[in-house]
């Protein structure tokens, strides 16, 4: 895909695009099924099947078949070795209002019982969980963010972009997979879940530089 | 500007904690070595792993407790309504238990970052920016973004603030998991450690330019000198048993501050008492710090007041900001003996008075998140 300007984000003082679209996906799209594929691991929501399934329809035309590439376990082939390095320094930034809804309320439903809640509720209650099955996933080893958008501003993908700014002008990461998961649009609007790949352009800071640098983040296997 | 002016400072922390409220009792707390944790009334807890938790007496609500620290934060950075009015705000928290309880389609119509609005409104503050609900890296995560505004020039003011109270839901899921420490103690970096114990943790500071502060005459408390954040790429929940991840947040922050290892004093852990966490995150010190980690004092002071959740980086960072204050470094609360896989010069006993001149404050997530700030002194 021809990667492509967005707008500006939320709260951004400046006007030019600040990121370029790398890949999209989405769950759900025409023909899918009512539910996504069951997520080994992931019970009760659909949350986190529809994130997983979002990202790996965007990654794949990035970043070919999904396998967690081990830092420091060798390139596989000929294009390997750029693939672990931009993974390595790609973010995921999840953004969703509400978070994982129907895992927070089987919680409350078995609280309110008496009854105990399931093992596997523990660590889905957080959205960094789907995170860590992704970034395993695709080798993506950059920050791993998950936000509530500010509801006034109503802008989830401006929001998510602004967080990828953060991260390439601290110098954290290149790219970032911005996910947009929902389980009840505040109009009432169907589940869904979309991903974007992206690449920010780190800002220049008042004193013309970038604060940004390219060697902020050393690999684990080069720090002393 | 200059670098210099860009810096980053700290003008005002509020703080409270099951040691109570304000920055004195945390204070307090922390010279006693003496943990906060006691038997939990604000909900039964005898069909749970253990029914400790470090809390607050009654059953204070996140709201007000966030509202009373931004409060004292932005008044001991000594703001005016006006300043106030230009900084926005961050906040780290979980989504509210109440909103669980509701239909579906009517959950649907809230966000988890509505209470921040009403909180920047509340105080007086620009607006709120986002939420962020990244579990136990969420304040830090906070921070470090209201850092790169500074930086970069894009404000000269943002309020950071987290809070997590002790609730009966995340108290299930922790006990469902099997990790609540079921002889109620929470032994980081020990031997025979089983588990953390959660703990109330509400907090807020004011992150400003050198050159903001500078110009109305405010006196920093600390620079916030360095930040990393990375993912270890390894599990859904379980941390990289090498600290791959934690390592290259520790090499980004140490990188952004401009210093060596040698140059950190102290190191306050993210320390849960969970077998897996305390050894990974020993790797990532060994992996990152070299040899220069053996003679580098580390605590994990959940082992006094809880795990905070979403708040852990805010209320550890309000820890290193009272020990750069002090000189003294709390301990590491609860050890029974060493442990091959933990080999730390750990603060053991009572506090050991060093008067560091750079810290490290560490924490770490679930999904492989990890995050590292560097605190100076002024």
């Amino acid at each position: 895909m021809t990667p492509s300007p967005l707008p500006s984000a939320t709260l951004s003082t400046r006007s030019e695009a600040a990121a370029e679209v790398l890949a999209e996906g989405a769950w759900p799209v025409p023909g899918d099924p009512e539910l996504p594929v069951p997520l080994a691991g992931f019970a009760v929501s659909s949350f986190s099947p529809m994130a997983s399934a979002a990202a790996d329809r965007c990654l794949e035309q990035v970043h070919g078949a999904p396998g967690a590439v081990e830092p420091g376990g060798g390139p596989a082939g000929p294009g390997e070795e750029e693939r672990v390095r931009r993974a390595g320094r790609t973010a995921i930034v999840l953004a969703s209002r509400g978070g994982d809804l129907e895992t927070h309320t089987a919680t409350a439903v078995a609280v309110d019982a008496g009854r105990p809640a399931a093992p596997l509720l523990f660590f889905q209650s957080v959205p960094n969980a789907v995170v860590g099955h992704i970034a395993k996933r695709w080798g993506l080893r950059g920050p791993v963010i998950c936000f509530s958008p500010d509801a006034a501003g109503a802008d989830p993908l401006g929001e998510a972009l602004d967080v990828a700014r953060f991260l390439a002008n601290g110098g954290d990461a290149d790219e970032a997979l911005l996910l947009l998961v929902e389980q009840v649009g505040p109009d009432g609007a169907s589940a869904s879940a979309r991903a974007l790949l992206v690449r920010s352009v780190p800002d220049a800071s008042p004193d013309g530089s970038s604060d940004a640098s390219s060697d902020a983040s050393p690999d684990a296997g080069e720090a002393s | 500007m200059t670098g210099a002016d860009r810096a980053v400072v700290v003008t005002g922390l509020g703080v409270t904690s099951a040691f109570g409220r304000g920055e004195e009792a945390l204070g307090r707390g922390l010279a006693a070595s003496r943990a906060a944790f006691g038997p939990v009334g604000r909900f039964a807890t005898d069909r749970y792993r253990t029914g400790v938790a470090a809390v607050l007496p009654g059953a204070p609500d996140l709201d007000e407790e966030l509202r009373r620290v931004v409060d004292e934060a932005c008044e001991q950075a000594g703001l005016s309504p006006a300043e106030r009015a230009q900084a926005p705000l961050l906040l780290g928290r979980h989504t509210d238990p109440a909103v669980a309880r509701r239909p579906l389609a009517v959950q649907g119509k809230s966000a988890i970052s509505d209470t921040a609005a009403e909180l920047a409104r509340a105080c007086g503050l620009l607006g709120a920016a986002r939420t962020y609900t990244n579990a136990c890296v969420a304040a830090s995560t906070a921070v470090s973004e209201a850092a790169v505004r500074i930086r970069t020039g894009r404000q000269d003011r943002v309020v950071v603030s987290a809070g997590y109270l002790v609730d009966e839901d995340n108290f299930a899921l922790f006990s469902a998991g099997r990790a609540l420490s079921p002889d109620g103690v929470l032994r980081s970096f020990s031997s025979g450690r089983k588990g953390l114990l959660l703990g109330d943790g509400v907090g807020a500071v004011v992150l400003e330019s050198a050159r903001a502060a500078a110009a109305r005459g405010a006196r920093p408390l600390a620079v916030l000198s360095g930040w990393g954040l990375a993912g270890d790429a390894h599990h859904v929940c379980r941390p990289h048993p090498e600290g791959l991840g934690m390592a290259r947040a520790i090499g980004a922050a140490l990188d952004r501050a401009g210093l060596t290892p040698a140059d950190i004093g102290y190191v306050n852990a993210h320390g849960t008492g969970t077998p897996a966490n305390d050894s990974s995150e020993s790797a990532a010190l060994r992996l990152a710090l070299g040899d220069a980690v053996d003679g580098i004092p580390v605590s994990s002071t959940k082992s006094l007041h809880g795990h905070s959740l979403e708040a852990s980086g805010m209320l550890e960072l309000a820890v290193t900001l009272l020990v750069l204050r002090s000189g003294e470094l709390p301990v590491n609360a609860g050890h029974l003996g060493p442990d091959d896989d933990c080999r730390l010069d750990l603060v053991l006993g009572s506090p050991r008075r060093v008067s560091p001149r750079h810290v490290l404050s560490l924490n770490a997530a679930f999904g492989g998140a990890n995050t590292a700030l560097v605190v100076s002194a002024p």
